[in-house]
């Protein structure tokens, strides 16, 4: 979430500011603020199906009620299940691989970057090994 | 105070050993606390505890005269902020300290970019000397440069704005 918090601070000079926020676990939901506006997905890793099912569930759900224009966000996999789905209704994605892959794209980078509109990463080596990959700055 | 720490997933045991080595031969003269997470090495020269709540473990980390650590991207910044230095010891694979050796590209970078120091068992003397001269670069991210690259492609997706 730092690396999030750090990005939040400069949205007021954005043309379009967020409107509704996804997070993986309700704790961070309730540090945003925001609840009202606020969906949770669950969190999961690759060790854990079942909690992929149940977020892929809660993503279906909030693609078809909320059909966001587009989604900027710093990961990890529950998001890119997220981002996934809602590419499947038309949503556009901004994916910022973490400052911590310092030599290569985290998983999650990996799936989410072929349906990318903009896909940053924050090392410009990470960005020399993937044409599509921009390295334009870091959050921390 | 040396504050030495593991975050808060798998033991590192190897860290605290190396900790409490340099403890008994006189090397660490300094008062040393250390948050130890789940290790299963039990501390002999320091006060220790296992977790920590984030206010109490940001004011150690700001107070710290040095920062002995894993080589986790979470310390590493905490300790850039504020200006603390910090030495790290990166958690190896092939130990079960860590899933994968991430660990030492991490610590290898932030080391070549003068923002923190490492070491290994057999290289800790010489670099508890090393910090005698040593001062942390510090890190400015630039932060707008990824907001102005989103900030424009939002514009190109509403130019009647």
């Amino acid at each position: 979430m730092t690396e999030l918090y750090s990005l939040m601070e400069t949205v007021d000079s954005w043309p379009i500011e967020p409107s509704l926020f996804v997070t993986s676990r309700q704790i961070w939901a309730t540090e945003l603020g925001q609840l009202d506006r606020t969906y949770v997905v669950g969190e999961c890793d690759r060790n854990k199906p079942l909690h992929i099912i149940a977020t892929f569930i809660r993503s279906v759900i909030f693609a078809i009620k909320e059909r966001p224009d587009v989604i900027v966000t710093t990961g990890s996999l529950p998001i890119a299940i997220v981002c996934l789905v809602c590419k499947l209704f038309g949503t556009k994605i901004v994916w910022i691989d973490s400052v911590a892959q310092i030599d290569e794209l985290s998983l999650s980078g990996k799936l989410v970057k072929k349906i990318a509109s903009v896909f940053i990463v924050q090392w410009p080596e990470v960005a020399a090994k993937h044409p599509k990959a921009e390295y334009v700055g870091e959050l921390l | 105070m040396i504050f030495v720490t593991s975050g808060s997933m798998l033991p590192f045991d190897r860290l605290f050993r190396s900790v409490d080595s340099a403890v008994e031969s006189g090397l660490l003269t300094e008062p040393v606390f250390a948050q130890i997470g789940e290790s299963r090495y039990l501390p002999q020269r320091c006060e220790y505890v296992r977790f920590l709540d984030k206010s109490v473990f940001d004011d150690r980390v700001k107070n710290a005269s040095l920062i002995i650590a894993h080589a986790g991207i979470g310390i590493i910044m905490a300790a850039l902020k504020t200006n603390t230095p910090l030495l790290v010891m990166p958690r190896l694979a092939r130990l079960g300290e860590h899933v994968n050796d991430h660990q030492e590209s991490t610590a290898a970078k932030f080391e070549s970019l003068g923002h923190i120091l490492s070491f290994t068992e057999d290289t800790l003397p010489q670099r508890l000397k090393d910090l005698e001269t040593f001062s942390p670069r510090p890190r400015n991210p630039n932060v707008q440069g990824v907001s102005n690259r989103i900030a424009d492609y939002l514009e190109s997706l509403n130019p009647s704005r």
